[in-house]
């Protein structure tokens, strides 16, 4: 379960501020920051990733006042120093991992909202974006990989440059989903 | 996960944390790893353990139905497409075989995989890093030759091609490529001490070596302690220095070995059995021309290594040394039989060779022996073996008349031809004095081979025997000149080569130049030097004298090194080093060579090379066992081992050093040695901070000097004293010296006559007059006496010129300015009351530990002191200069907060001085000569200083005042006629690779609009003579085109202009450039203003003392009082505009030149292309020079 933040402005200003005294670059960092804990803690195994984050970025603004001024170094640091702990501690009590196929069905109902949102997240990209996303995920196989390889070479731009077009219009499809999801619960 | 070590896993976590890059490449791989699993393509264990990771999470489970929708959607837009496109066949399209694009995406899908499947197959793949897989490309790729001849670190043996670059027949090109991929990315992805040091590995193999040295740089930068780095940075350089070896002049070769031994020996002393580093080393001594140490360090080698093929290499390293040395003692060895051999069988050739190579300063050793056999046959009766030895000594003057001109030998012959037995005899007794005195003169007992050799000149001239009467004045001449006694030897050398010269006594000439030179040094005429020092090189070249050649080389060296032009020191010594190696020369000048390097690598800072070369001379002398090298030996070694902190044994060598010359201390030369030796004692105790014995040791060595009156190191003494006074806190004493100093230095002003000298010289001398601008401020508390030193140190050779004008001269490097006398700069008073009112001046002196600002204006002078240290305030304006002269608009937060944090230490302290109404012209010091002030901005009001003031640059407060008496004088002039040159036609054969630029030629001619009386060239019409001509009529000059900065010498940068016709002769010479040293020799006493719209032309270097040198000095030298120029390469486009502006505002709104630039630049901050809005499109150009009205 996702637990509440109990982080209040202020220390949460001066974990912004530790970050980056310009208040714009420090919520980008503080962005970055949060989506590669997630990533840690999932491929980790840890039960609820995005909470764990949480608690990383909570425990940081705690101690940031009394750390800030000698602390020598990236606060990326540091950050992964308590995100390591707080695996740790939730290694030791973690339960088994529960078999996938149980969970299976739990997913179906949010399928049918996930394909209407990403209907609407997908209306809000430009025309060309969206094409472009909706080709580029298309097929399987040796056959998506050619089909990949044409359109890039009718774009005029590498296959890796393609791959990497792709992948941001995705994720800004996935955020978008996201909110779209939250804002349907 | 089990699968990887909690190590591995977080070396992965932190790059995923660091690495924007890399996190990219694990959302594409996660996204594919997705689809895979949608599309049923992982396998059934994978499947399972995806399903553990990725469905035990609600963002996994979140993102797989947002991948399964992503696939509907996808799916249901190709159907819509096949229902609007039936005609294609997307199955029929080609299969290929999967692959990915990126070689590292193709990683980071395994990476995840590792991660969230933990496929403990993929960990092979991945822990076999990019770097591992890269060197064992690369010991593929070299495994039948290695192209270089150093042993690199974790490359295995392969034997050495001497093939030079890519031109390798046995490399293996797949494999190179692979490593090349490897390596690459391995930087581009992880970047690290490991990948940096490989990819310079790789790239020393391919001859690369300035990428090589960065990667190195890199990777010891992350690890400084990383001896293998170490060992191949040391491998790199020494192959640099092997090719910079074949361009005789650069003297980067030497440089080079001495920083690689630096480097081999950091390797060593990380680990001392490190065997790349020890090969290396070996390698290295044998390239620095020190074959005894090279022995030693491939026996050293030999018995580390002792059974691998590397050793079979070191082996014959050592074999080809030891035979090397034996060659040469066989050369030293070739005596009077081998010469009367090939005599004999006519062999005229071989006989020169010999006879030529055995020239020496006690005369031809061939002739001598000859003679003297001669004489001894003569005087016992065997008159038939005397003849052969006469027709011998005849046949030897013959070769030397008919080969070199020189007829010594052959007047010497034939005055013994005619001689008497009575003559004979006392020739003989006369010869005998001569060696006497020799041995005399090599003892340093100079008095006494003096009398012995004036006893000899005697008898010749009595006997008639001019030519041996001449050599004896030699020998009287060159012991006046060691013991040191320049008012004797001078005018004695001067009046020998008139009578040499007359004689056609080449060789002797040769000599006389030589030491004519020699006594310039000890008075310091440096410039005078090395022009005699290049008289006998030139003979000696001429005459194949080899030892006289190396006299003159290291002659030179030395003077150049007193100028600080380390690097045409250098120079020459690699010339010296390669003759060295390659003949036997007298070991008095195999000795002058090491010990002159041995100088030149102190200076550098590279204290192990200087340390081995002073070593070696130290061996050498010992060997001469004469008291001069030994002595000069033992105190450089002391103060080598002092740079290297050995203070003890540092002392325990000077110590040494004094002893030897107080051996002979009846002599001059042994009180010099004993002077030369205090002065170094006292310099080593300075360093260890005891600066009593330091000042007992100057105290000796200056009244040592005094006694012999002879001045050449007392200047050093007095400078030791004047710090150690101010060490101690004895600031009266203190006073006292810094007054001697600095008269002493203004002698050597007028002294050193050649421009790049002086400015050289100056440059390093630069920190006594920090120390004096120092000690007035801070200790004697008297900011105008500071601010009068900071002035007489500055720009003073530029104000020579302006006041007395220069000629140009032509040198052995090239053209350079011949000074006149030296010009005083004036009071502080003298400097107000002549400040035209409506300006103020602004000067900075950088100091070690702080920053001085002194604002001067008619009524004031005030001072502020900023603490700060110079490297700190080098490095600001260093990376705001990075920052500014970037076009990208990326950078403009870091542009602005750079300005403002400059502005708060170079600005805000001197405001409240500061008059807004009036001209601000700012006189620079040291790296604040390439700041664009202009573009600093106030932190408190946000605005640019042009915003604030009307700006101005000039070298110094001295030169403001001369120039804005210039513009005084011109002002009355009403009419004003423009000479505009735009985009001359650009001689290709010359400048192949320049651009075209259109925009030049645009406002060239646009601001003919603004001038009632103007003259126009454009493209071919735009002609060197033309201009020359022109420009003399001309008030106002444009030059909107390419100025090309010549690496060599500012005095060879150019105007690119049109070529002259072919056919018409004068100016062709020139192609289709206008150098520097041509405008040096222009005289403009109508031109007002010269605007150079081109690159960098405000500056090309900063001397220390005498501050930028650029385009800019020449016109001004010329006559010129306002210049406008810029101080970085600027942009075609936005200078057209400006530049069109500038005059605009000039010319219609009668603007003075700094108001109408200021104007011009503001608008270009505030117009509509926010382009230009940056600092780097307008706050290049500055005017230099005077208050003028116009």
């Amino acid at each position: 379960m996702k637990k509440e933040l109990i982080l209040t402005k202020e220390d949460f200003d001066s974990l912004l501020n530790w970050l980056d005294a310009d208040p714009e670059i420090a919520a980008t960092q503080y962005e970055v920051i949060r989506r590669c804990l997630i990533k840690i803690f999932m491929y980790r195994g840890c039960s609820d990733p995005e909470s764990l984050a949480d608690e990383t970025f909570d425990r940081v603004a705690k101690k940031v006042s009394a750390i800030a001024d000698s602390y020598d170094g990236d606060p990326t640091n540091y950050f992964y120093g308590v995100a390591r702990n707080i695996c740790r501690e939730e290694a030791r009590k973690q339960l088994p991992l529960i078999e996938a196929s149980s969970l299976t069905v739990v997913m179906i109902d949010e399928e049918e909202s996930t394909f209407v949102c990403l209907e609407k997240c997908l209306e809000s990209l430009s025309e060309q974006q969206r094409s472009l996303v909706l080709s580029y995920y298309q097929e399987d196989g040796q056959m998506r990989i050619t089909l990949r390889k044409t359109l890039a070479e009718k774009m005029g731009i590498a296959l890796n440059a393609l791959r990497i077009k792709a992948c941001r219009i995705r994720n800004t499809l996935e955020k978008c989903v996201d909110e779209c999801l939250k804002r349907a619960h | 996960m089990g699968r990887i070590s909690e190590q591995e896993q977080e070396a992965i976590e932190t790059r995923l944390l660091h690495n924007r890059k890399f996190r990219e490449d694990i959302e594409i791989a996660e996204s594919e790893m997705l689809d895979d699993y949608l599309n049923e393509g992982l396998s059934e264990d994978e499947r399972l353990q995806f399903e553990r990771r990725f469905l035990s999470t609600a963002i996994g489970r979140r993102k797989i139905s947002f991948a399964r929708a992503l696939k509907r959607h996808s799916a249901k837009a190709v159907d819509t497409e096949r229902a609007e496109t039936p005609f294609v066949n997307r199955r029929e399209l080609h299969p290929v075989k999967r692959f990915m694009t990126s070689r590292w995406a193709h990683a980071a899908a395994f990476v995840l995989l590792v991660l969230s499947i933990g496929m403990g197959v993929w960990r092979v793949f991945i822990f076999q890093s990019d770097v591992t897989k890269g060197m064992i490309a690369l010991n593929a790729a070299y495994r039948d030759e290695r192209p270089v001849e150093v042993r690199i670190s974790d490359l295995n043996y392969a034997p050495f091609s001497r093939t030079r670059g890519a031109e390798l027949t046995k490399v293996n090109r797949a494999e190179f490529d692979r490593a090349e991929t490897f390596l690459r990315h391995a930087v581009a992805e992880e970047a690290g001490a490991v990948s940096h040091q490989a990819l310079g590995r790789f790239y020393l193999l391919s001859h690369n070596y300035e990428k090589a040295i960065e990667q190195l740089e890199q990777a010891l930068k992350s690890d400084p302690e990383n001896a293998q780095a170490h060992s191949d940075m040391g491998a790199v350089l020494l192959e640099q220095g092997k090719i910079e070896q074949l361009s005789e002049k650069s003297g980067q070769s030497v440089e080079q070995f001495a920083h690689s031994l630096e480097e081999l020996n950091k390797a060593l002393a990380l680990d001392n059995t490190l065997l790349e580093a020890l090969f290396n080393r070996a390698l290295c001594y044998e390239y620095m021309v020190l074959p005894q140490q090279a022995q030693d360090a491939w026996r050293q080698y030999i018995e580390r290594d002792p059974y691998s093929y590397w050793t079979i290499e070191a082996k014959q390293h050592l074999k080809l040394l030891e035979e090397q040395q034996n060659k040469r003692s066989q050369i030293e060895g070739r005596s009077l039989q081998e010469f009367l051999t090939a005599y004999q069988a006519g062999n005229h050739d071989g006989a020169w060779s010999i006879v030529s190579q055995n020239s020496t300063s006690a005369g031809n050793l061939i002739t001598n022996t000859l003679l003297d056999t001669y004489l001894a046959l003569e005087s016992t009766g065997e008159k038939e073996n005397a003849r052969e030895q006469l027709g011998a000594l005849l046949y030897v003057g013959r070769l030397e008349a008919e080969r070199t001109g020189d007829r010594y030998t052959t007047d010497l012959s034939n005055f013994y031809r005619q001689t008497s037995a009575s003559e004979r005899l006392l020739l003989a007794q006369a010869r005998e004095q001569m060696k006497k005195g020799y041995e005399r003169f090599k003892q340093s007992g100079f008095n006494e081979a003096i009398n012995l050799y004036m006893a000899a000149k005697q008898t010749f001239v009595q006997t008639g025997n001019e030519a041996e009467a001449i050599f004896a004045e030699y020998r009287i001449g060159h012991c006046y000149v060691l013991k040191p006694d320049t008012d004797k030897s001078l005018p004695l050398f001067q009046a020998l080569s008139s009578i040499c010269e007359q004689r056609q006594y080449k060789w002797l000439l040769a000599q006389c130049f030589y030491e004519i030179a020699h006594i310039r040094v000890s008075l310091s005429e440096y410039s005078a030097a090395i022009d005699s020092s290049n008289q006998a090189l030139k003979l000696s070249t001429q005459l194949q004298d080899t030892n006289g050649l190396l006299k003159s080389l290291i002659q030179m060296a030395d003077a150049y090194q007193s100028l600080n032009q380390t690097k045409v020191s250098l120079g020459l010594l690699q010339r010296s080093l390669t003759l060295l190696n390659n003949s036997a020369p007298e070991p008095m000048q195999a000795w002058g060579i090491y010990f002159a390097t041995a100088l030149n690598c102190k200076s550098l800072g590279f204290y192990t090379a200087a340390l081995e070369y002073q070593r070696e001379t130290l061996r050498l002398a010992l060997t001469i066992k004469r008291p001069l090298p030994i002595s000069r030996s033992y105190e450089y070694l002391g103060l080598v081992l002092s740079d290297l902190k050995h203070h003890d044994e540092a002392i325990k060598n000077i110590q040494l050093a004094y002893e030897t010359g107080k051996a002979v201390s009846g002599e001059p030369n042994g009180l010099e040695l004993m002077a030369s030796s205090s002065l170094s004692i006292g310099d080593v105790y300075r360093q260890m901070g005891n600066h009593k014995l330091a000042l007992e040791a100057y105290r000796e060595s200056i009244q040592l000097y005094d006694s012999l009156e002879f001045q050449y190191f007392n200047c050093a003494a007095h400078k030791g004293m004047l710090l150690s006074y101010i060490a101690e806190g004895d600031y009266a004493s203190a006073k006292r010296e810094l007054e001697t100093v600095l008269q002493l230095f203004e002698q050597y002003r007028s002294t050193i006559t050649d421009g790049s000298h002086r400015d050289s010289f100056f440059d390093t001398e630069q920190s006594i007059y920090d120390v004096a601008i120092d000690f007035e401020y801070s200790k004697m508390n008297n900011p105008h006496q500071a601010f009068m030193y900071s002035e007489i140190s500055r720009a003073r050779s530029l104000l020579d010129i302006l006041r007395q004008g220069a000629r140009v001269i032509e040198k052995e490097n090239g053209p350079d300015l011949n000074l006149p006398a030296v010009s005083n700069p004036p009071t502080i008073q003298e400097l107000q009351r002549d400040l035209p009112a409506q300006s103020q001046l602004l000067q900075y002196a950088i100091l070690d530990d702080k920053l001085l600002i002194w604002v001067v204006t008619k009524t004031d002078v005030s001072s502020a002191v900023i603490h700060i240290d110079d490297k700190i305030l080098h490095e600001q304006v260093q990376d705001y200069l990075n920052v500014v002269k970037s076009k990208s608009a990326v950078n403009a937060r870091e542009v602005s907060k750079r300005a403002k944090d400059l502005y708060a230490i170079l600005i805000k302290p001197a405001e409240p001085y500061l008059n807004e109404n009036h001209l601000l012209c700012i006189i620079p010091d040291k790296i604040l000569s390439y700041l664009p002030f202009s573009s600093l901005i106030s932190p408190i009001s946000g605005k640019y200083l042009l915003e604030i003031y009307r700006l101005e640059l000039s070298p110094s407060s001295s030169i403001f005042l001369d120039c804005s008496n210039k513009a005084y004088i011109l002002a009355k002039t009403a009419d004003e006629r423009l000479l505009s040159v735009g985009n001359p036609s650009i001689d290709r054969s010359q400048f192949p690779s320049l651009p075209d630029l259109p925009s030049a030629a645009r406002e060239a001619e646009t601001i003919t609009a603004y001038y009632k009386s103007w003259r126009l060239f454009l493209r071919d019409d735009a002609r060197v003579k033309t201009i020359k001509d022109e420009i003399k009529e001309a008030d106002i000059v444009e030059f909107a085109l390419h100025y090309v900065i010549d690496e060599r010498s500012e005095m060879l940068s150019k105007l690119v202009l049109a070529k002259e016709p072919s056919g018409t002769t004068p100016g062709q010479a020139l192609g289709g450039a206008l150098p520097a040293y041509e405008i040096y020799k222009m005289t403009l006493p109508r031109t007002r203003l010269v605007v150079l719209s081109a690159c960098q032309t405000g500056i090309e270097h900063a001397y220390r003392g005498e501050g930028s040198v650029g385009l800019a000095r020449p016109f001004m030298a010329a006559g010129v009082p306002l210049v406008i120029a810029s101080l970085w390469a600027v942009d075609s486009d936005s200078s057209a505009e400006l530049m069109i502006e500038f005059h605009k505002q000039r010319s219609l709104n009668r603007l003075p030149t700094a108001e109408a630039l200021r104007r011009a630049q503001l608008n270009m901050l505030h117009g509509q292309n926010e382009l230009y809005h940056q600092p780097y499109y307008w706050a290049s150009f500055v005017t230099i020079g005077g208050y003028a009205d116009f």
